[in-house]
């Protein structure tokens, strides 16, 4: 049982990981899905999106992204906005924030994971999609899951 | 406004429940036309297996036979009908690309027929899906 530093009163539940999981046949290097184990095995992105804007961030890595860093990542997707885009999209953001907050707090979020954060009326949105691995965990958990692989 | 579907699904737990479920048997229904098969690409949950209960998604659902997607977001109530949707290219975390039609709405009797027509679009009328590039940067 951990405790996150950056919400001490909750403590975690270990992601579910399985470090001494075996290669299976799938698993095997092959010419053919040589490329595709190349990928990395955590990826995603956060998007603003919709009124003619497509801004994104993306992260592929061999480790979960920490909620931290997940919080820089919405931090840049913010800087490449204008005013009025970041206003547009102000309540979208904040609810990303939240998901980034509660995320860390329950273990993160598994892929395939989808929200588009938009108003019923309207395509402008922020969206995030966690496409590999897992996503904002403390980043204490993420630490020792990384210890626990090496 | 025609009458809203399911007004107090995010308050009321079984309301909640009682509309996944209506989603689920409209779709099932819909592939039963085509004998297609079909299952949940997502968990709308926390690591945790904490549930996540805000309609976003409330339903979401690929089918092989088509190598398509759908994900349907439910909006409470507001005064107004809504009805918009989109297509967002993704991939599986094998990197294998597939596009998902995003449907978002206020669920009324008429957003319920635009979404059918649109599902039905999506499934049944495209002919082979559009080729989707990998994701950039993955």
């Amino acid at each position: 049982m951990y405790i996150c530093p950056s919400n001490p009163k909750k403590p975690l539940r270990a992601v579910e990981t399985d470090p001494f999981s075996k290669p299976t046949l799938a698993t095997i290097p092959s010419p053919k899905n040589f490329l595709q184990m190349q990928r990395k095995e955590h990826r995603g992105r956060i998007q603003a999106q919709g009124g003619g804007l497509e801004a994104s961030e993306n992260w592929a890595q061999d480790e979960p992204l920490t909620a931290d860093e997940g919080r820089s990542l919405l931090q840049r997707l913010k800087a490449k906005l204008s005013r009025k885009e970041r206003k547009q999209r102000k309540h979208h953001l904040k609810k990303l924030e939240d998901l980034i907050d509660r995320a860390e707090d329950t273990g993160g979020l598994h892929a395939h994971f989808s929200k588009s954060f938009q108003d019923d009326e309207s395509d402008v949105r922020v969206d995030i999609e966690v496409l590999g691995g897992t996503a904002f965990i403390c980043a204490v958990l993420a630490i020792i899951l990384w210890a626990v692989i090496q | 406004m025609t009458n809203i579907l399911y007004p107090r699904f995010l308050e009321d737990q079984q309301d909640y429940e009682t509309a996944v479920n209506y989603w689920t048997g409209l779709f099932k229904s819909l592939m039963e036309e085509k004998s297609y098969s079909w299952q949940p690409y997502m968990k709308n949950q926390f690591g945790d297996g904490t549930p996540i209960r805000d309609g976003n998604p409330i339903f979401n659902a690929f089918v092989p036979e088509t190598g398509r997607a759908v994900r349907i977001i439910q909006h409470p109530p507001a005064p107004k009908d809504s009805f918009i949707h989109w297509k967002n290219s993704t991939e599986w975390a094998d990197g294998t690309p597939f596009t998902e039609l995003v449907i978002s709405l206020i669920l009324t009797e008429t957003t319920e027929a635009k979404a059918k027509a649109a599902l039905r679009e999506w499934f049944f009328d495209q002919g082979e899906p559009e080729k989707v590039e990998p994701i950039q940067g993955s």
